[in-house]
Protein backbone atom coordinates (compact mmCIF):
# COMPACT_ATOMS: atom_id res chain seq x y z
CA UNK A 1 0.00 0.00 0.00
CA UNK A 2 1.65 3.23 -0.84
CA UNK A 3 1.83 6.19 1.28
CA UNK A 4 -0.54 8.25 -0.72
CA UNK A 5 -3.49 5.50 0.02
CA UNK A 6 -3.14 5.20 3.94
CA UNK A 7 -3.73 8.85 3.85
CA UNK A 8 -7.27 9.89 5.41
CA UNK A 9 -9.96 11.79 3.31
CA UNK A 10 -11.47 14.35 5.11
CA UNK A 11 -14.99 15.62 3.67
CA UNK A 12 -15.91 19.20 4.67
CA UNK A 13 -18.60 21.90 3.00
CA UNK A 14 -17.47 24.06 0.82
CA UNK A 15 -16.59 27.22 0.94
CA UNK A 16 -16.15 30.57 -0.33
CA UNK A 17 -12.45 29.97 0.08
CA UNK A 18 -12.13 26.80 -1.70
CA UNK A 19 -13.23 28.37 -4.81
CA UNK A 20 -9.31 28.39 -6.64
CA UNK A 21 -8.64 24.67 -5.64
CA UNK A 22 -12.15 23.70 -7.19
CA UNK A 23 -11.21 25.57 -10.31
CA UNK A 24 -7.51 23.92 -10.13
CA UNK A 25 -9.13 20.74 -10.56
CA UNK A 26 -11.95 21.48 -12.91
CA UNK A 27 -8.77 23.05 -15.08
CA UNK A 28 -6.78 19.38 -14.94
CA UNK A 29 -9.66 17.38 -15.84
CA UNK A 30 -10.77 19.37 -18.59
CA UNK A 31 -7.13 20.59 -20.32
CA UNK A 32 -8.49 24.42 -19.81
CA UNK A 33 -11.73 24.02 -21.67
CA UNK A 34 -13.61 25.43 -18.59
CA UNK A 35 -16.16 22.73 -17.64
CA UNK A 36 -17.05 25.08 -14.28
CA UNK A 37 -16.12 28.54 -14.91
CA UNK A 38 -15.32 31.01 -11.58
CA UNK A 39 -19.24 32.73 -13.26
CA UNK A 40 -20.60 29.45 -11.70
CA UNK A 41 -18.83 28.92 -8.81
CA UNK A 42 -20.05 32.50 -8.01
CA UNK A 43 -23.68 31.31 -8.65
CA UNK A 44 -23.28 28.72 -6.96
CA UNK A 45 -22.40 30.34 -3.73
CA UNK A 46 -20.50 27.89 -1.68
CA UNK A 47 -21.16 28.40 1.96
CA UNK A 48 -24.35 30.41 0.95
CA UNK A 49 -27.88 29.29 2.40
CA UNK A 50 -28.96 27.45 -0.58
CA UNK A 51 -25.35 25.71 -0.94
CA UNK A 52 -25.02 22.33 -0.20
CA UNK A 53 -21.60 21.44 -1.69
CA UNK A 54 -18.61 19.08 -0.24
CA UNK A 55 -15.21 19.28 -0.83
CA UNK A 56 -13.13 16.07 -0.24
CA UNK A 57 -9.30 16.72 1.02
CA UNK A 58 -6.33 14.13 1.19
CA UNK A 59 -3.30 15.79 3.67
CA UNK A 60 -4.90 19.04 3.70
CA UNK A 61 -5.03 19.30 -0.01
CA UNK A 62 -8.34 19.53 -2.34
CA UNK A 63 -8.69 16.40 -3.90
CA UNK A 64 -12.40 16.36 -5.21
CA UNK A 65 -15.65 18.17 -4.82
CA UNK A 66 -19.48 17.50 -5.44
CA UNK A 67 -21.54 20.79 -6.03
CA UNK A 68 -25.20 20.74 -4.59
CA UNK A 69 -27.86 23.15 -4.39
CA UNK A 70 -31.19 22.88 -2.42
CA UNK A 71 -34.01 23.94 -4.74
CA UNK A 72 -37.77 23.46 -4.94
CA UNK A 73 -39.11 22.30 -7.76
CA UNK A 74 -42.55 21.18 -9.41
CA UNK A 75 -43.00 17.61 -10.72
CA UNK A 76 -43.87 16.41 -7.70
CA UNK A 77 -43.56 19.47 -5.62
CA UNK A 78 -40.87 19.16 -3.23
CA UNK A 79 -37.92 20.81 -1.16
CA UNK A 80 -34.70 18.70 -3.47
CA UNK A 81 -31.16 18.98 -3.21
CA UNK A 82 -29.95 19.12 -6.62
CA UNK A 83 -26.35 17.53 -7.69
CA UNK A 84 -25.30 19.67 -10.10
CA UNK A 85 -21.39 18.27 -10.74
CA UNK A 86 -19.11 15.99 -9.50
CA UNK A 87 -14.95 16.02 -10.04
CA UNK A 88 -12.17 14.07 -8.47
CA UNK A 89 -8.52 14.91 -9.23
CA UNK A 90 -7.08 12.04 -11.62
CA UNK A 91 -4.24 11.16 -9.59
CA UNK A 92 -7.08 10.44 -6.99
CA UNK A 93 -9.68 8.68 -8.87
CA UNK A 94 -10.29 5.14 -8.04
CA UNK A 95 -10.29 5.44 -4.19
CA UNK A 96 -14.00 5.59 -3.41
CA UNK A 97 -13.65 9.24 -3.30
CA UNK A 98 -16.75 10.22 -5.18
CA UNK A 99 -18.59 7.48 -3.16
CA UNK A 100 -17.61 8.87 -0.04
CA UNK A 101 -18.65 12.77 -0.89
CA UNK A 102 -22.06 11.46 -1.65
CA UNK A 103 -22.15 9.69 1.01
CA UNK A 104 -21.38 12.49 3.40
CA UNK A 105 -24.30 14.46 1.12
CA UNK A 106 -26.63 11.74 1.54
CA UNK A 107 -26.10 11.85 5.54
CA UNK A 108 -26.11 15.62 6.12
CA UNK A 109 -29.72 15.92 3.29
CA UNK A 110 -30.96 13.05 5.88
CA UNK A 111 -30.02 15.04 9.36
CA UNK A 112 -32.24 18.55 7.27
CA UNK A 113 -35.10 16.59 6.53
CA UNK A 114 -34.40 16.79 2.98
CA UNK A 115 -35.37 13.84 1.35
CA UNK A 116 -34.80 13.75 -2.22
CA UNK A 117 -31.98 14.29 -4.25
CA UNK A 118 -31.87 15.05 -7.81
CA UNK A 119 -29.28 15.10 -10.78
CA UNK A 120 -29.45 15.45 -14.57
CA UNK A 121 -27.11 13.09 -16.49
CA UNK A 122 -27.14 13.58 -20.21
CA UNK A 123 -28.79 10.31 -22.15
CA UNK A 124 -24.86 9.49 -23.63
CA UNK A 125 -22.87 9.24 -20.70
CA UNK A 126 -23.44 5.74 -19.57
CA UNK A 127 -20.88 6.14 -17.07
CA UNK A 128 -22.19 8.43 -15.03
CA UNK A 129 -25.77 6.95 -14.70
CA UNK A 130 -24.10 3.93 -13.77
CA UNK A 131 -22.25 5.81 -11.01
CA UNK A 132 -24.97 7.20 -9.54
CA UNK A 133 -27.12 4.00 -9.84
CA UNK A 134 -24.75 2.35 -8.05
CA UNK A 135 -24.99 5.04 -5.44
CA UNK A 136 -29.08 4.10 -5.21
CA UNK A 137 -30.01 6.72 -7.83
CA UNK A 138 -33.29 5.59 -10.12
CA UNK A 139 -34.07 6.78 -13.42
CA UNK A 140 -37.38 9.37 -13.17
CA UNK A 141 -39.48 10.24 -16.20
CA UNK A 142 -38.48 13.85 -16.07
CA UNK A 143 -36.59 15.35 -19.26
CA UNK A 144 -35.65 18.37 -20.15
CA UNK A 145 -37.49 20.38 -23.04
CA UNK A 146 -35.65 23.11 -24.45
CA UNK A 147 -36.81 26.22 -27.09
CA UNK A 148 -33.75 27.52 -28.35
CA UNK A 149 -33.22 30.60 -29.75
CA UNK A 150 -31.22 30.97 -32.93
CA UNK A 151 -27.90 33.42 -32.77
CA UNK B 1 -74.20 32.39 -20.15
CA UNK B 2 -71.42 33.61 -18.08
CA UNK B 3 -69.66 37.18 -18.71
CA UNK B 4 -67.06 35.08 -20.32
CA UNK B 5 -69.59 33.93 -22.44
CA UNK B 6 -70.90 37.45 -23.65
CA UNK B 7 -67.88 39.08 -25.02
CA UNK B 8 -64.17 38.15 -25.63
CA UNK B 9 -62.37 38.04 -22.37
CA UNK B 10 -59.38 40.34 -21.97
CA UNK B 11 -56.50 38.31 -21.54
CA UNK B 12 -53.40 40.34 -20.28
CA UNK B 13 -50.41 39.42 -19.87
CA UNK B 14 -47.54 40.96 -17.42
CA UNK B 15 -44.52 40.54 -15.34
CA UNK B 16 -45.20 39.46 -11.84
CA UNK B 17 -45.25 41.21 -9.20
CA UNK B 18 -45.07 41.22 -5.12
CA UNK B 19 -48.63 41.25 -5.01
CA UNK B 20 -49.28 38.79 -7.03
CA UNK B 21 -47.71 36.40 -4.15
CA UNK B 22 -51.51 35.72 -3.09
CA UNK B 23 -53.22 35.09 -6.38
CA UNK B 24 -50.37 32.99 -7.28
CA UNK B 25 -51.02 31.00 -4.41
CA UNK B 26 -54.54 30.23 -4.13
CA UNK B 27 -54.53 29.40 -8.41
CA UNK B 28 -51.55 26.80 -7.18
CA UNK B 29 -53.66 25.41 -4.28
CA UNK B 30 -56.99 25.40 -6.29
CA UNK B 31 -55.07 23.06 -8.60
CA UNK B 32 -53.08 20.75 -6.15
CA UNK B 33 -55.47 20.54 -3.39
CA UNK B 34 -52.82 21.41 -0.74
CA UNK B 35 -52.13 24.09 1.20
CA UNK B 36 -48.14 23.86 0.70
CA UNK B 37 -45.71 24.54 3.43
CA UNK B 38 -43.88 27.90 4.17
CA UNK B 39 -41.03 26.80 1.69
CA UNK B 40 -43.60 27.72 -0.93
CA UNK B 41 -43.61 31.42 0.42
CA UNK B 42 -39.98 31.47 0.48
CA UNK B 43 -39.79 30.27 -3.07
CA UNK B 44 -41.43 33.22 -4.14
CA UNK B 45 -40.41 35.18 -1.66
CA UNK B 46 -37.02 34.95 -0.39
CA UNK B 47 -35.48 35.71 -3.34
CA UNK B 48 -37.33 38.06 -5.52
CA UNK B 49 -35.07 39.97 -7.68
CA UNK B 50 -34.48 36.32 -9.00
CA UNK B 51 -37.56 35.02 -9.44
CA UNK B 52 -39.62 38.22 -10.45
CA UNK B 53 -37.19 38.84 -13.12
CA UNK B 54 -38.56 36.43 -15.50
CA UNK B 55 -42.71 35.47 -13.94
CA UNK B 56 -45.39 36.36 -15.61
CA UNK B 57 -49.12 36.13 -14.27
CA UNK B 58 -52.08 36.23 -16.84
CA UNK B 59 -55.20 38.52 -16.12
CA UNK B 60 -58.46 37.80 -17.51
CA UNK B 61 -60.41 40.73 -17.36
CA UNK B 62 -58.20 42.04 -14.45
CA UNK B 63 -58.16 38.92 -12.26
CA UNK B 64 -54.54 37.10 -11.93
CA UNK B 65 -56.07 33.62 -13.60
CA UNK B 66 -52.65 32.09 -14.78
CA UNK B 67 -49.30 32.02 -13.88
CA UNK B 68 -45.21 30.97 -14.79
CA UNK B 69 -42.42 31.31 -12.50
CA UNK B 70 -39.26 31.27 -14.26
CA UNK B 71 -35.74 32.33 -13.04
CA UNK B 72 -32.58 32.11 -14.93
CA UNK B 73 -30.00 29.92 -13.90
CA UNK B 74 -26.59 28.40 -15.24
CA UNK B 75 -26.85 24.56 -16.48
CA UNK B 76 -24.07 22.56 -17.76
CA UNK B 77 -24.96 20.94 -20.71
CA UNK B 78 -24.24 22.38 -23.23
CA UNK B 79 -22.87 25.36 -20.42
CA UNK B 80 -25.25 28.06 -21.44
CA UNK B 81 -27.44 30.24 -19.56
CA UNK B 82 -31.36 29.79 -19.82
CA UNK B 83 -34.69 31.09 -18.32
CA UNK B 84 -35.91 27.74 -16.40
CA UNK B 85 -39.86 27.17 -16.13
CA UNK B 86 -40.45 26.11 -12.41
CA UNK B 87 -44.10 26.17 -12.24
CA UNK B 88 -46.75 27.23 -15.14
CA UNK B 89 -50.42 27.18 -13.37
CA UNK B 90 -53.58 28.38 -14.56
CA UNK B 91 -56.77 27.92 -12.94
CA UNK B 92 -58.39 24.82 -13.84
CA UNK B 93 -61.87 27.32 -14.57
CA UNK B 94 -59.74 29.03 -17.35
CA UNK B 95 -58.06 26.28 -19.03
CA UNK B 96 -58.18 25.21 -22.17
CA UNK B 97 -58.46 28.88 -23.75
CA UNK B 98 -54.77 29.52 -24.66
CA UNK B 99 -53.54 31.39 -21.65
CA UNK B 100 -50.51 28.94 -20.79
CA UNK B 101 -49.61 29.74 -24.49
CA UNK B 102 -49.68 33.21 -24.77
CA UNK B 103 -47.76 33.14 -20.96
CA UNK B 104 -45.04 30.67 -22.54
CA UNK B 105 -44.82 33.32 -25.69
CA UNK B 106 -44.60 36.52 -23.54
CA UNK B 107 -41.79 34.51 -21.42
CA UNK B 108 -39.84 33.71 -24.96
CA UNK B 109 -39.66 37.58 -26.17
CA UNK B 110 -38.15 38.26 -22.35
CA UNK B 111 -35.95 35.61 -22.51
CA UNK B 112 -34.55 36.39 -26.16
CA UNK B 113 -34.41 40.37 -25.36
CA UNK B 114 -32.28 39.60 -22.12
CA UNK B 115 -30.19 37.48 -24.58
CA UNK B 116 -30.69 33.72 -22.87
CA UNK B 117 -29.90 31.41 -25.01
CA UNK B 118 -32.83 29.42 -24.49
CA UNK B 119 -35.94 28.47 -22.48
CA UNK B 120 -35.89 25.18 -20.39
CA UNK B 121 -38.68 22.78 -18.75
CA UNK B 122 -38.59 19.61 -17.10
CA UNK B 123 -41.65 17.62 -17.88
CA UNK B 124 -42.79 13.93 -17.24
CA UNK B 125 -42.38 12.47 -20.44
CA UNK B 126 -45.66 10.28 -20.20
CA UNK B 127 -47.66 13.66 -19.49
CA UNK B 128 -48.81 13.79 -23.32
CA UNK B 129 -50.99 17.53 -22.05
CA UNK B 130 -47.64 18.79 -20.83
CA UNK B 131 -45.52 17.44 -23.67
CA UNK B 132 -48.13 18.00 -26.86
CA UNK B 133 -48.12 21.92 -25.45
CA UNK B 134 -44.77 22.20 -25.13
CA UNK B 135 -44.25 20.63 -28.37
CA UNK B 136 -46.30 22.84 -30.27
CA UNK B 137 -44.68 25.65 -28.80
CA UNK B 138 -41.51 24.64 -30.17
CA UNK B 139 -39.67 23.40 -27.75
CA UNK B 140 -37.82 19.75 -28.26
CA UNK B 141 -36.55 17.14 -26.32
CA UNK B 142 -33.02 17.60 -24.78
CA UNK B 143 -30.38 15.19 -23.61
CA UNK B 144 -30.73 14.69 -20.55
CA UNK B 145 -32.72 12.72 -18.03
CA UNK B 146 -33.29 12.93 -14.38
CA UNK B 147 -31.79 10.46 -11.94
CA UNK B 148 -33.83 10.34 -8.41
CA UNK B 149 -32.77 9.40 -4.86
CA UNK B 150 -35.38 9.71 -2.67
CA UNK B 151 -33.93 9.18 1.25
Amino acid sequence: MSAIEKETVNIRRMTRGDIDAVLDIDRKISGGRELITYRDMVAADPGGALDLSFVAEVGGKIVGFVINRLAYLMIPFTEVCIVQGMLVDPDYQGRGIGTKLFGKLLEHCHAEGINTIRTLVEEHNKGLQQFVQQLGFRRSPIVNYDKTFEV
Amino acid sequence: MTSLERGAPKIRIRPMEDEDIDSVLTIDRKITGVRRAATYTELITGDLGGVLALSIVAEVDGVVQGFILARRVYVVAPPTEVGLIQILGVDPDYQRRGIATKMVNALLDTCRSKKLNAVRIMINKRDNQLVGLFEHLGFRRGELVDYTKSL
